[in-house]
């Protein structure tokens, strides 16, 4: 199973010179099975560069098949839905899965093509066959994947923290959480325990939870104890803010290795890794 | 007066090396006067730098007037980042079209909604002001006056002529050209036959426009697609710098700036497209530059406003 991140940034996107190493498209992952089958994550602006990489595989003739999951509903990891290419070619079929407060998933989402913000005025108007689904905790079905998915506080939101396992390997997205200030949220631990990666969002440093208050996401001491406490192999930090230049990014992941017993990574836009 | 932009790109912002120099957040410029008082138009994400940038110099963030030409994600989506929100004491007015029987404050509610965004407009701390924009119906906001006038694009969008410190500039974005199509309230799949009415309107819309940019210093203008990109999209409600020069030639314009990049447009494409619409414009007597993240770019008098330079943006 192979993970290729097509955009790492959280909140909103880096543009400019000094965020061109870590990248600067918010959150997008594409997860690629040794089958073949394939799942993405987050609808952020990295999966309009995930959209285009798809036309050459089925999905410019109008034969794509895709599972899209959703860790929330905010604009960086949904902005790009209505620029994702794939939606507008007829013959296409894109299951999205997520949650919200109200299990109206598709309502939601209907709301960034209003008129008032897009010109594309509804998801009727998208050309692909698009069946939105409201995920409860649990596995799911999806071909050529295991996937459980755990629903989270993440703000006013609710958030949705999954696990993905395919050849042998598995993969935790936590991404959309507000963990309790008493520690890692239980649940989320239970879900992640003893992945081969957990993918977890990691955008402030220790002493800046005035930033995680307010904008939500984790401090790096907080993604380094659920790594810990789940007894994952590795822990790569993403949904990094706007604000940390790469150097700052490099400063933060030293920070990460200094606290963690787990070895932890940081995501950059770009990279292909196999789990 | 001075126009500095924080964002120059149409659609979605496109970080990357190959937006490096032009750049890669959407619309937002910040127009200033020599006294050092300013409106911002556009809230695309250029927004949440200038925010950065005006907290990073502790520059008072008393009141704001923040014009909108329109809704859509790109000239909107910077706003909940835009660091005065979060405080107290800061004090936005938003001037906007009303398109619809929506109300404009729950317009921006619909936008800034905790689905979205970590904090919701009710509860961001500044204050909010929300004015109704009426194409042709004059008003002040800050040093400056301003006049709206109508656009075609979908869904309806408006264009300011700002004048003040005796200069004048125009914002016209985003609009589409006005003799194919008559963008209106429904989803175009393409073009559509033109009524008489339509004619008509198309005719007028032209003519105010017109009119607003008439002897005006400096006009920034939707220019997101080459020739050959607008044949293939003409429904999508944007021009082409051919379709700019040839409305603004004769008008007593004495500068043009490419703004609204489409996204796929690199850096490299870029400096082709500045190269060749500088010579089209000097033929035409029209000064033409490439509007790029960070220029801070002289209007009117440039011994009272400076000369063309960059910020360092955040
Ligand atoms: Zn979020
Ligand atoms: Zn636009
Ligand atoms: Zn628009």
């Amino acid at each position: 199973m192979k993970v290729r991140f097509w955009g790492v940034r959280g909140f909103f996107p880096a543009a400019g010179a000094d965020y061109l190493r870590y990248g600067g498209n918010t959150a997008a992952l594409e997860v690629i099975a040794d089958s073949g089958a394939r799942l993405a994550i987050d609808f952020g602006t990295g999966a309009v560069g995930l959209g285009r990489a798809l036309l050459g595989a089925g999905f410019g003739v109008g034969k794509g098949v895709l599972s899209v999951l959703l860790s929330h509903t905010h604009l960086d990891h949904t902005a790009a839905m209505p620029f994702f290419v794939p939606v507008f070619i007829p013959g296409n079929r894109i299951d999205v899965y997520g949650a919200v407060d109200n299990n109206k998933l598709h309502d939601v989402l209907e709301l960034l093509f209003d008129p008032h913000v897009c010109p594309i005025n509804s998801q009727k108007n998208l050309n692909a066959s698009i069946t939105i689904h409201d995920v409860v905790d649990g596995p799911l079905a999806i071909d050529g994947f295991a996937v459980r998915a755990l629903r989270v506080p993440h703000g006013h939101a609710t958030g949705v923290v999954w696990r993905i396992e395919a050849d042998g390997k598995s993969i935790a997205v936590v991404t959309a959480i507000d963990h309790p200030a008493s520690g890692p949220l239980p649940a989320a631990i239970e879900l992640a325990q003893g992945v081969d990666l957990l993918l977890h969002d990691g955008a402030w440093r220790s002493t800046s939870d005035h930033y995680a208050r307010r904008w939500g996401g984790a401090t790096v001491s907080t993604a380094v104890a659920v790594a810990v406490r789940a007894g994952v192999k590795r822990l790569m930090l993403t949904h990094h803010a706007p604000q940390h230049t790469d150097r700052d990014l490099d400063a933060l992941l030293a920070e990460a290795q200094a606290l963690s017993s787990v070895p932890v990574w940081s995501a950059m836009e770009g990279e292909t890794i196999e789990v | 007066m001075q126009a500095i932009f924080w964002g120059v790109r149409g659609s979605y912002p496109t970080p990357g090396p190959e937006t490096v120099r032009y750049g890669g957040n959407t619309s937002c410029v910040e127009i200033a006067s020599r006294s050092g008082e300013r409106i911002v138009i556009d809230a695309g994400t250029g927004l949440a730098r200038l925010g950065e940038w005006l907290a990073q110099r502790q520059l008072d963030t008393g009141r704001f007037d923040l014009l909108l030409s329109h809704m859509h994600w790109d000239h909107v989506q910077g706003l909940p980042f835009f660091a005065p929100c979060h405080q107290g004491k800061a004090q936005l007015a938003i001037h906007a079209l009303r398109p619809d029987v929506v109300k404009l404050r729950d317009i921006v509610r619909g936008v800034a909604r905790h689905e979205f965004f970590p904090v919701a407009l009710d509860d961001m701390a500044a204050s909010f002001e929300f004015h109704e924009v009426h194409p042709g119906r004059r008003f002040r906001a800050s040093a400056f006056a301003i006049r709206p006038f109508r656009l075609n694009h979908p869904f309806g969008a408006v264009g300011y002529r700002i004048d003040g410190d005796n200069s004048s500039c125009a914002y016209v974005c985003d609009t589409a050209p006005f003799n194919l199509l008559l963008h209106k309230k429904h989803f175009l799949k393409g073009p559509e036959p033109l009524s008489t009415t339509d004619r008509r309107q198309l005719q007028n819309l032209r003519a105010s426009l017109v009119q607003a940019v008439q002897g005006c210093d400096t006009v920034i203008y939707d220019t997101h697609y080459t020739q050959d990109e607008y044949a293939r999209f003409p429904h999508y409600g944007h021009s082409t710098p051919d379709h700019a020069l040839d409305l603004l030639h004769g008008q007593g314009v004495r500068r043009l700036v490419l703004f609204h990049h489409a996204p796929n447009h690199t850096d490299a494409m870029m400096d082709e497209i500045d190269a060749q619409y500088r010579h089209k414009g000097e033929q035409l007597g029209i000064e033409v530059v490439t509007a790029r993240e960070g220029l801070a770019l002289p209007i009117g008098n440039a011994a009272s406003s400076g000369p063309m330079h960059l910020v360092a943006v955040p």
